[in-house]
C-alpha cells in the first residue's frame, strides 16, 4: 500500500466512513505493536499500549495536515505516546512481573531449516538479553534506536518523528549504539 | 595507511553509508589492515545485526481494528452526549422557565409572586368548583369569571367565594344581578352598559341553572 493509498483511506475516514481505519489498524498495527514490544518488553502492556495509540490516531486524525506521509505522523504519535507513558508510569513504584508473552498465545509455526536445535536455544537466548538490554537503554537511545534500528527508518524519518535536528540524530545514534554495543559486550554476546 | 584509529562516529556511519566516496574508501581500506578497528567494527556489525533481528521476530498479535473502532463508537457517543448536556440542561431551565411564567409563579416584571399564588388557586379553585357542579366556564376575562352551574350548588360555592371574601354577583333566569352581600348591583360596580350586555346573555339562562359572575 502506497502513501497516496493511505491518504485516499484518510480520507474516506475523515469524510464519515470509520470502518475503512480498520486498513489503517491492519496495515500499521505489527509496526506499532513491535516498537512498543520493544520499549516496554512485556507482552500485555504492548497489547494495551497499542491499541490506545490506535485509539489516539483515530480520535486526532482530523487534525493529520498531510504535509508529511501519514507514517510519520503515526510514528510522533506512537513515540510521543510512549514517552508520555512512561513518564507517568515513573511516577508510581512498579513490580515488573516480566511476562514476555500473553498466556494463552499461540505463535505461528514457521518452518525450521536449521539443522542444529541448540542453534536455535542460542539465538532464542540472545533475543531475549537483546530485549533486555534495549528496556534498560536510556530513553532517547531507546527511541532512536528503535526507529533506526529495528524499525529501519531513514534519519530523515527519525529527524521529523522526534523533531530533532539531523546532526542531533546522528549523535544520538552513535551514542546509541555505543551504549548498548557495550552491554552486550558485557554480557558476552559479542 | 596511517595509524590512525577510526572513531566510533565513522564505523557507525560507514555501516549506515553515511559517509562520502572517499571516507568510504578510507575506512574500508582502514579496517582490512587494522586488527583494532577490524575487530570493532565487526562487532558493533553484529551488534547492529542482533538488534535488527528482532524485526523478523515472529510475535502474534489479536486484529487492533474491530476493537479500535467499537471503542472509538463508544467514546464518540459519549463525547456527542456530553456535548449536549448543557444544550438539554438549557432546553430544561427555558421549558420549565416558561411554564412558571404562563402558571404565573413570576409577574410580568420577573418578580416571584409566591403571594399570589394562592389568590390564583382560590380562582382555580372556584373553577374547579364550578366545573365539579355540572356547570362550565362561561368567559374569563381580566377582570371577571362567569360561570353557569346548578341551582343546587349555588350554596356550596358561595360558602367558598364568602370564605375567601371574594367579590361575586349571581344571575337567576329572571334576568336580575344580584349581589348577595348587598342586594344591590351598584355594590359591585356594574355599568349599565355591562348590565345591557349581560341581559343579552342572561335571557339564555337554562331552568334549574344559575349564573355567576367572580370579580377578579
Amino acid at each position: 500500500m502506497s502513501p497516496i493509498d493511505d491518504i485516499e483511506i484518510i480520507n474516506r475516514v475523515i469524510d464519515g466512513d470509520k470502518e475503512a481505519f480498520s486498513m489503517i489498524v491492519k496495515k500499521y498495527q505489527n509496526m506499532v505493536f513491535k516498537y512498543v514490544y520493544y520499549q516496554f518488553n512485556n507482552y500485555d502492556e504492548a497489547l494495551d499500549i497499542t491499541q490506545d495509540i490506535f485509539i489516539t490516531v483515530m480520535e486526532a486524525l482530523q487534525s493529520f495536515r498531510q504535509e508529511s506521509k501519514f507514517s510519520t505522523w503515526l510514528y510522533s504519535i506512537m513515540v510521543n505516546y510512549c514517552k508520555n507513558y512512561r513518564k507517568k508510569m515513573s511516577r508510581y513504584n512498579t513490580v515488573s512481573l516480566k511476562v514476555m508473552r500473553g498466556a494463552d498465545e499461540i505463535d505461528l509455526q514457521l518452518e525450521d531449516h536449521r539443522e542444529n536445535p541448540e542453534q536455535r536455544v542460542v539465538d532464542e537466548d540472545s533475543m531475549r538479553i537483546v530485549k533486555e538490554e534495549i528496556e534498560k537503554l536510556p530513553e532517547d537511545f531507546k527511541d532512536i534506536l528503535t526507529l533506526r534500528d529495528i524499525d529501519g527508518l531513514s534519519y530523515n524519518e527519525i529527524s521529523d518523528i522526534l523533531g530533532i535536528n539531523l546532526s542531533n540524530v546522528k549523535v544520538r545514534i552513535h551514542r546509541g549504539r555505543e551504549y548498548l554495543k557495550n552491554r552486550l559486550h558485557a554480557r558476552g554476546l559479542i | 595507511m596511517t595509524f590512525k584509529h577510526l572513531n566510533f562516529e565513522e564505523l557507525s556511519d560507514l555501516i549506515d553509508n553515511e559517509l562520502s566516496d572517499q571516507q568510504k574508501q578510507y575506512c574500508l581500506a582502514h579496517i582490512t589492515v587494522c586488527e583494532i578497528c577490524g575487530e570493532e567494527y565487526r562487532s558493533l556489525t553484529k551488534c547492529l545485526s542482533l538488534i535488527s533481528s528482532l524485526k523478523n521476530e515472529c510475535i502474534t498479535i489479536p486484529d487492533f481494528s474491530e476493537r479500535t473502532l467499537m471503542i472509538c463508537r463508544s467514546r464518540e457517543k459519549k463525547r456527542l452526549f456530553l456535548k449536549a448536556v448543557p444544550a438539554i440542561a438549557a432546553s430544561v431551565i427555558i421549558i420549565a422557565g416558561a411554564g412558571f411564567i404562563r402558571s404565573g409563579l413570576f409577574n410580568d416584571k420577573g418578580s416571584y409572586i409566591a403571594a399570589n399564588l394562592s389568590g390564583h388557586n382560590e380562582t382555580q379553585s372556584i373553577i374547579e368548583s364550578i366545573s365539579n357542579s355540572n356547570g362550565r366556564i362561561l368567559q374569563i376575562t381580566h377582570n371577571f369569571i362567569d360561570g353557569e352551574f346548578d341551582k343546587r350548588s349555588l350554596t356550596a360555592i358561595e360558602r367558598i367565594l364568602h370564605k375567601n371574601s371574594i367579590k361575586h354577583a349571581v344571575i337567576y333566569n329572571s334576568g336580575i344581578l344580584v349581589n348577595p352581600s348587598s342586594g344591590n348591583i351598584k355594590d359591585v360596580n356594574f355599568t349599565t352598559g355591562n348590565i345591557a350586555y349581560s341581559n343579552q346573555n342572561f335571557t339564555s339562562i337554562e331552568n334549574g341553572k344559575v349564573r355567576i359572575r367572580i370579580f377578579k
